[in-house]
């Protein structure tokens, strides 16, 4: 709609609507100032000194981790529509079958004119941002980071190497490479919750913290073998006021490294494919 | 009376950033501007979302060295704002990428980023 249109009646109308979608809001928002439950967040908070530091990252896995399964699919959904629609221009209008697909031309990078002083700052820069993204995945547990920050970062890293290097980019991935790497992480999250599934029947239940199975009427038993190769390994010891405590975020290490590699290989094939198209040639010239 | 708390203050600017959006979304014509108009939106809600998990004298729910285990659970600002803010930011991070993808084959296709344009099937 074009702001010309707007003028007299429908203007009016455009106004009132907006006032009332406004009004709606702000309404809602009034009523849920100071009346905000506090749900399960304080029992999460209450046990992250046996789990791990970082209750936002437990509550996210364990709670709600069936939930970010799918999240995590979302993001390689969106990557791959991306890639249909750019690349291939296999979305067409169902009026418009009879035309020519559309053009497959990458986008105009101009590189040359970028200061050569200028990319030996950039180098090392995209090397400390891929750094970075790892440190943030590796202390997922303890500090506020995780899978989806890591691979924001290291996307980045990827995004600031190819405006300025081009084809020479530090982190030169191949389109083949990062649906792989998005594939893998994708499938180790999925398949981290099968121990739990099998022991419990709840999938992504996490078997190396096994927060839960003292409460009465919990389905079963973890065997012990799965406490030392899930929880044993992440064991943190938390000097608190009121003891030290030997947590362990069990699986959930593990997931953040499957969702990092999942969203590096999805937001990092989004760059591709808006820099360099998708047609095979244009893979062969880089 | 309504108190002028900051989760106050952080909702009504959430509620002007979701206005903003929604107007944007409805009354640009350049599809850019709708996708900006969109992420604005998008904002709002993530906004109104963590302002949900405040409140007044909370910390951080991160426990660090020589925080007290009986008083956390209660001083912990509430998590699942700021947890729901994450799915979001995946679900907008794939939108957008699919908005801009979608917006580049029009403007291709029809020369122009103008929706009134292209909805007129207006070839360049």
């Amino acid at each position: 709609m074009e702001m010309k249109e707007l003028r007299g009646s429908r203007g009016v109308l455009a106004a009132v609507a907006l006032l009332i979608i406004f009004i709606g809001v702000t309404v809602a928002f009034v009523q849920l100032n100071g009346n905000v439950a506090r749900g399960i967040s304080p029992e999460y908070n209450r046990l992250a000194h046996l789990q791990q530091p970082n209750s936002l990252s437990a509550w996210v896995y364990d709670w709600r981790g069936f939930d970010t399964l799918i999240e995590t699919g979302v993001i390689y959904v969106g990557a791959v529509v991306s890639v249909l629609v750019i690349g291939r221009g296999l979305v067409r209008m169902k009026q418009v079958e009879g035309e020519e697909p559309v053009p497959q031309t990458s986008l105009d990078l101009k590189i040359g004119s970028v200061n050569a002083i200028l990319k030996y700052f950039i180098f090392p820069l995209v090397i400390l941002l891929a750094a970075y993204g790892i440190l943030i995945v590796t202390g997922a547990a303890t500090s506020g980071g995780g899978g989806f920050q890591c691979g924001v970062v290291v996307a980045s890293a990827y995004l600031i190497g190819a405006v300025f290097f081009g084809k020479k980019n530090p982190l030169n991935f191949r389109r083949k490479f990062l649906i792989a790497i998005g594939s893998f992480g994708w499938a180790l999250y999925a398949l981290l919750g099968l121990p739990g599934y099998l022991v419990t029947g709840y999938w992504q239940y996490n078997v190396g913290t096994d927060l839960w199975s003292s409460i009465a009427g919990f389905p079963a038993q973890i065997p012990s073998i799965l406490h030392t190769i899930f929880g044993d390994p992440y064991r943190l010891a938390l000097v608190l006021k009121g003891g030290t405590f030997y947590s362990t975020a069990g699986i959930v290490p593990l997931i953040n490294i499957g969702e990092a590699f999942n969203v590096i290989g999805a937001i990092c094939l989004i760059f591709l494919v808006f820099i360099y198209g998708w047609s095979d040639t244009e893979e062969a010239k880089a | 009376m309504i108190e002028l708390t900051l989760q106050f203050l952080s909702f009504m600017a959430s509620a002007l950033l979701i206005l903003i959006g929604i107007a944007g979304m409805l009354f640009l014509d350049n599809l850019i501007k709708k996708i900006i108009a969109f992420t604005l939106l998008s904002d709002g809600v993530n906004l109104a979302l963590v302002s949900l998990g405040y409140f007044e004298g909370g910390v951080v729910a991160i426990l660090t060295p020589g925080t007290s285990v009986a008083e956390f659970p209660q001083n912990a600002v509430l998590i699942f704002g700021p947890g729901i803010v994450l799915t979001n930011i995946v679900i907008g991070v794939s939108t957008t990428a699919v908005l801009v993808a979608l917006t580049m084959v029009l403007y291709k296709r029809y020369g122009t980023l103008k929706a009134s344009k292209v909805l007129k099937g207006e070839r360049k």
